[in-house]
């Protein structure tokens, strides 16, 4: 068993599979070292075909495989408690250990404007302390049971989930119900925690990646909570431990949340533990919030962050698209993936493979419990920022208007078919997964049927929501990147709005240099 | 889960004590299902291929994993780095399959693979929706029988390797002192020397040591393949049987000489570190192989001593003290002579002498005070936490997990049913092994200590201001 590897040298191929492809071209294989010169004289056909097996010819092609099969899920216990509660349990025994997940539908999209920035420090500090365990004890009880804890926070639910070997099946029961039921968010960690935040937040600002997001967001969404990509300064500052107290206390409520409990462990003992702990939680009504409507937008619009010195252009674009629950949600996910999902995906062989403009470029669906964004996005170097925008829109302008190829339509099947499968391999896989069905209310079979959805997809259906969801005519174009040095190429494009790297409007247009914050 | 029948093992050297049941082991099977990866099929292919399955239709995931017994340790003096230089070489592509399509074919398939070099093996793998592992079938079989050694694959391969050094390595933090570490801590040149190895030698070789190399090392008798997930053995031995038997066998390498002399008397060096921004210093003591008698042992000191926030050093050092921003010990396991190194940062303000002595005072507590039942309890959960939990790399849970783990035993010790055999001897430690070995280990003659100085911020900033 290892229980730490060494330092190991591994290829980097997954995130750049096909950098070296690039890298060689360019590499010139000339007279560089004495043993490329000497193994020139030979052939590589001739050096490595074995001679017994020439008449292998059947090698020559890729075995044929036959399609996905079809996901059998296993048996689930679903029940709830009297408080609403719901669970669902599985039972698998192949290792003994466990996994829980509990999600409750509250997120960011929730906060106060205020606050921005409170549900995830709720969620950071639920394992700081409790009614009857400090920091310290909780993390001293997750590492004896062999076991892990983790809180994470998104635009509209909240996750806390744990796992530990199956021994301690109540102490892990015991350990995350203490910690969602009775946080008692201590003054000294959350100042700590504050701190922390308010330190990255001020590196992100020095981030391009981060400025693209901000900006795009803000621009898409408008007032709209998912208009915001990261918390402030000030509403960092702004938090107070009675306000974590107050989001818990009106937020964390059994009628609005799963439980999910994947592993080795006897159905009717677990139930019996979730009673005891989960019992006493008292349920309760999640307020209403106003949000405030999405901007429309209407025709194409550049919004340039001005980032002086900067040697790469970072380009985002796109259009508010679908819910998790639309109907389009699966053909969708197949345009997509044809258009930008990876390394075989148009925009990928088109501006990186063919043009050589940047080291990747995508295209994703951030289909969530309200409509989100569709965007397509690449860091390319400053002086092609223009002919890559140009190659974006070709690009999104070809799925709307031609079919795709057959090919390119299972290939996009197989990949994303193949990757739910794999997902689904581990228990924290699986949990995330039957959570998901339950957090976007979806429907019960969402999982069983998932890769029948994805096969049933055609041609022509691709072709329909990409123009129903791809609006080329009212495109958000954020740009990060030298204003000097793109803004007049740009101006061909679109109408331009010029920001600072603090997110302030330049008012005349014009570019100036800012410090920044 | 489908129950799986347990195949003997056809290998000859494995036989020994498989049949006796002690009650430790009937306690231990109480505990956990034994075996912990079922064995479905067992069998070597007439070129020497060994190859495990093992059927688990839970999920429709297969995942296949090749271990080769190559590693830096089996490089010559002056042929330094070929063993990872190959592992680039094997995704240029062969016969039937084109430079960088091995990417391009398992992620169409949605599956994901990769490699890895250490001092004493290079592992290859593939994991994908079950009805696609033939792919992965085709694909390595088609690389084991005609690899394309070029002149341009070659080529091209050295830049990219230069371009691995540069990043993960050179401009890295502490890295380059880590290497240099090793290379003072052991005296056998085979276990001493960087598994990314030395350009000048990559550069001056012929295309007879590359050929050579590829012909030795790459042959069916030097690898054992283990495929496991939602298969069927029979239909896999077959397709195993389509893909692999025509695969010429060759002579047995030679055993590389790893044998390492005992030291006696600490070894010391600075080292300036251009990308590190604060002192550390790397303190590490030359430790028992897998398997060995102390092995496991120090494998739950390793865990006492620095894994999670309660860990000793980290509540003595970065809470305690706080004379350390980061403290971690990692247990550099190798089939040979391997290494315990201990890794610190230095807070500002403190001497790394002075940090030494708090990591001393721990390491002594180890030997003069017996580890309570408690605290030792939570060391071996934390092994088995690496074993079964989701998030762990070499988890049971995931196929590709106990795809290496069979492979890797099967090569390395002949018997994958040892893989239940460590974790019982894992279980058995007791508060006397622990003192007892941390005796043996941590001594100051034993000590190799590397300190890495920061060379200034300076340089990097002038760079940024320039543009």
């Amino acid at each position: 068993m290892h229980l730490k590897k060494a330092l190991v040298l591994i290829v980097g191929l997954l995130a750049l599979p096909f950098q070296s492809g690039l890298t060689l071209e360019s590499t010139s294989p000339t007279t560089k070292n004495p043993a490329a010169s000497a193994l020139k004289n030979i052939t590589g056909s001739e050096q490595n075909k074995p001679s017994s097996q020439q008449s292998e010819t059947w090698r020559k092609k890729a075995p044929l495989l036959p399609p996905p099969r079809s996901f059998k899920l296993p048996a689930i216990t679903s029940y709830q408690l009297a408080n609403g509660l719901n669970v669902q349990l599985v039972e698998d025994h192949r290792v003994p250990f466990l996994t829980a997940s509990l999600g409750i539908k509250a997120g960011s999209s929730l906060e106060p404007t205020n606050l921005l920035g409170l549900a995830s420090m709720t969620a950071d500090m639920l394992s700081e302390g409790t009614t009857s365990k400090t920091s310290k004890q909780i993390a001293d009880e997750v590492d004896f049971i062999g076991g892990s804890l983790s809180e994470a926070s998104d635009y509209d639910n909240s996750l806390v989930t744990g796992a530990a070997l199956s021994k301690y099946s109540d102490r892990l029961m015991g350990i995350l119900s203490d910690v969602v039921l009775h946080p008692t968010f201590p003054l000294d960690e959350l100042q700590l925690k504050k701190t922390n935040l308010i330190q990255e937040l001020a590196i992100k600002r020095s981030e391009p990646d981060f400025l693209l997001d901000e900006r795009f967001a803000k621009v898409t969404f408008g007032n709209h909570p998912y208009s915001v990509v990261a918390p402030t300064k000030e509403t960092v500052e702004a938090m107070g431990r009675e306000d974590l107290e107050k989001f818990h206390k009106t937020h964390y409520l059994p009628n609005e949340a799963y439980l999910v409990v994947v592993g080795d462990f006897d159905a009717e003992k677990m139930k019996a533990l979730i009673a005891a702990d989960f019992d006493q939680w008292k349920p309760g009504k999640m307020p209403a919030v106003d949000q405030a409507a999405v901007p429309s937008q209407h025709g194409q619009r550049i919004y340039l962050v001005d980032r002086p010195g900067s040697v790469q252009s970072s380009i985002k674009l796109g259009n508010i698209s679908i819910k998790k629950t639309d109907p389009d949600y699966f053909p969708m996910v197949i345009a997509n993936q044809i258009l930008g999902g990876g390394g075989n995906a148009r925009l990928f062989l088109n501006i990186r493979e063919q043009k050589g403009y940047t080291y990747g470029a995508y295209s994703g669906v951030g289909a969530r419990k309200q409509p989100g964004a569709f965007a397509a996005e690449a860091e390319v170097r400053t002086e092609v920022t223009g002919p890559a925008l140009q190659e974006f829109l070709y690009e999104l302008a070809r799925l709307r208007n031609t079919k795709v190829s057959d090919k390119e339509l299972t290939d996009a099947k197989s990949y994303l078919a193949g990757a739910f499968q794999l997902g689904l391999e581990t228990q924290s896989g699986l949990t995330q997964r039957l959570l998901e069905e339950k957090l976007y209310d979806l429907p019960d079979n969402y999982l069983e049927t998932y890769i029948n959805k994805l096969l049933a997809v055609s041609v022509d259906d691709v072709r329909r929501v990409a123009r129903k969801h791809i609006d080329t005519d009212n495109l958000v174009i954020s740009v990060v990147g030298d204003a000097s040095k793109i803004k007049p190429e740009l101006e061909f494009f679109a109408p331009i709005d010029v920001y600072d790297t603090s997110g302030k409007l330049s008012t005349d247009g014009k570019v100036e240099s800012h410090a920044g914050s | 889960m489908k129950k799986t029948k347990l195949s003997l093992l056809f290998a000859s050297f494995v036989l020994a004590g498989t049949c006796l049941i002690s009650p430790d082991i009937a306690s231990f099977a109480a505990e956990f299902k034994s075996p912990l990866i079922p064995v479905t099929k067992d069998f070597k292919l007439p070129n020497g291929l060994r190859v495990i399955l093992s059927e688990d239709h839970s999920t429709p995931v297969a995942a296949l994993a090749i271990v080769y017994d190559v590693g830096a340790r089996n490089e010559k003096k002056g042929r330094s780095g070929f063993a990872h230089f190959f592992e680039h070489m094997m995704f240029e592509g062969s016969e039937n399959v084109g430079k960088t399509e091995h990417f391009k074919y398992i992620e169409s398939a949605g599956g994901s693979l990769n490699a890895s070099t250490h001092p004493d093996f290079t592992n290859y793998f593939e994991k994908l929706p079950s009805n696609q592992i033939e792919l992965a079938l085709w694909l390595e079989s088609d690389r084991m029988r005609s690899l394309k050694v070029t002149p341009e694959n070659f080529e091209n391969q050295l830049q990219t390797v230069k371009e691995e050094k540069r990043s993960r390595i050179d401009n890295q933090p502490y890295v380059p002192a880590s290497i240099k570490m090793e290379e003072l801590l052991f005296d056998n040149w085979a276990n001493a020397h960087p598994t990314i190895g030395t350009f000048e030698d990559l550069e001056a070789s012929t295309i007879d040591d590359i050929k050579s190399f590829f012909r030795t090392y790459y042959a069916p008798n030097n690898a054992v393949m283990a495929i496991v997930g939602d298969i069927d053995a029979n239909e896999m031995e077959k397709l195993v049987r389509k893909y692999f038997a025509s695969i010429p066998s060759q002579p047995i390498p030679a055993k590389p000489d790893v044998a390492e002399p005992a030291q006696t008397k600490e070894k010391y060096l600075k080292v300036p570190d251009q990308h590190a921004k604060a002192p550390a210093f790397w303190m590490s003591w030359k430790a028992p192989a897998r398997r060995e008698p102390d092995y496991y042992a120090l494998g739950i000191i390793q865990k006492l001593l620095s894994a999670g926030e309660s860990s000793r050093l980290f509540q003595r050092m970065v809470k305690g003290d706080q004379n350390a921003l980061k403290v971690d010990v990692g247990y550099d396991e190798r089939r040979g002579p391997s290494a315990l190194e201990s890794f610190v940062v230095v807070k500002p303000g403190f001497t790394p002498e002075q940090v030494r002595e708090s990591l001393w005072s721990e390491l002594e507590k180890l030997k003069t005070t017996p580890v309570s039942d408690q605290e030792l309890e939570k060391a071996k959960n934390q092994i088995l936490h690496d074993l079964f939990a989701s998030s762990s790399y070499e988890s049971l849970q995931r196929s590709l997990g106990r795809a290496e783990l069979l492979a890797e035993y099967a090569c390395f010790f002949g018997d994958p049913s040892l893989i239940d055999k460590d974790l019982e001897a894992y279980l058995k430690v007791s508060p006397a092994d622990v003192q007892r070995v941390a005796g043996k280990i941590f001594t100051k003659s034993g000590a190799t200590i590397v300190d890495v100085e920061p060379q200034g911020p300076e340089k990097p900033k002038q760079t940024a201001k320039a543009q």
